[in-house]
């Protein structure tokens, strides 16, 4: 079976997609998913699909880096979960445990594309030190992701050792 | 959002079918001149120029014949069709079986505008 990450990495060949940020919403629209947004309280984003088109709403009240996170976990759920019938995927904005294999899946398939594996070693061979915290602080920035995100995608990556 | 639906609106009125068939028709014929064409389908140099520059409608008949002397599919004189799915009242319902405020969420991104 192919990893989230090689899923991803051919998304991105694909799609011809180079340097960051990744737009993610742009990749949604090439893959025939809409994109809108609307506020809600409890949910950070949805998918709904039928008749092999999708729709999408993310909760514009939530920080753009967090927007940007959402949808590229519902395109995970959309290339990686794929349903025939009508189908409801959820992201909700409570933070509890992550819910299920499938939601831990869209997670990792959306660090992967925000901050793509190759971009990321590249970047970070061209730093002559170790990270320090405004270098993580920076690479989150030109990734438009989170620190936390960021963080996390870069210890995964064992990319935050000192050289 | 407001700035987003403006640019949707804008692409609508820019979108003109009548200008693209009739920009495809011009390319079709290549170094054929417009006089040659209209001759081969009936129609006045003038009358062809129209549609070209789409200020005229087409008739399918008369795509067909130019398709004809041109030697093309009728099919290349059209974008492609966009597709027709959309996000319904109906879709809403369905959501709504499941979560009440995820069917809010959807109807307030899609259908309240």
């Amino acid at each position: 079976m192919k990893t989230v990450e090689k899923i991803v990495e051919e998304i991105i060949t694909k799609l011809n997609i180079t340097s960051a940020p990744v737009n993610v919403e742009g990749i949604a629209e090439r893959c025939n998913v809409q994109v809108r947004r609307a506020s809600a309280k409890n949910i950070s984003g949805l998918l709904y699909r039928k008749d092999g088109v999708a729709f999408m709403a993310i909760n514009s009240e939530e920080p753009i880096v967090r927007q940007r996170f959402t949808i590229a976990h519902e395109l995970g759920h959309f290339f990686l979960h794929h349903t025939k019938d009508t189908f409801i995927e959820y992201r909700d904005n409570k933070k509890k445990v992550v819910r299920g294999f499938k939601e831990v899946e869209a997670n990792s398939f959306a660090a992967s594309l925000l901050m793509p594996q190759d971009f990321l070693k590249r970047d970070v061979d061209a730093n002559k030190h170790a990270l320090s915290e405004d270098d993580v602080k920076s690479l989150a920035n030109k990734y438009k992701v989170s620190e936390i995100a960021m963080t996390y995608r870069l210890t995964h990556l064992n990319l935050l050792k000192s050289h | 959002m407001l700035e987003k639906k403006k640019v949707i609106i804008k692409k609508e009125e820019k979108f003109d079918l009548k200008k693209v068939i009739g920009g495809r028709i011009k390319r079709a014929r290549r170094d054929k001149s417009a006089q040659w064409v209209a001759d081969r389908v009936g129609l006045t140099r003038s009358g062809l120029s129209q549609i070209e520059n789409g200020k005229s409608n087409v008739s399918a008949a008369m795509l067909w014949k130019i398709a004809g002397v041109l030697h093309i599919n009728i099919n290349e004189f059209f974008p492609v069709v966009p597709e027709a799915s959309s996000f319904e009242k109906q879709d809403a319902e369905i959501i709504k079986k499941e979560d009440e405020e995820g069917a809010k969420f959807m109807k307030a991104a899609y259908l309240d505008r």
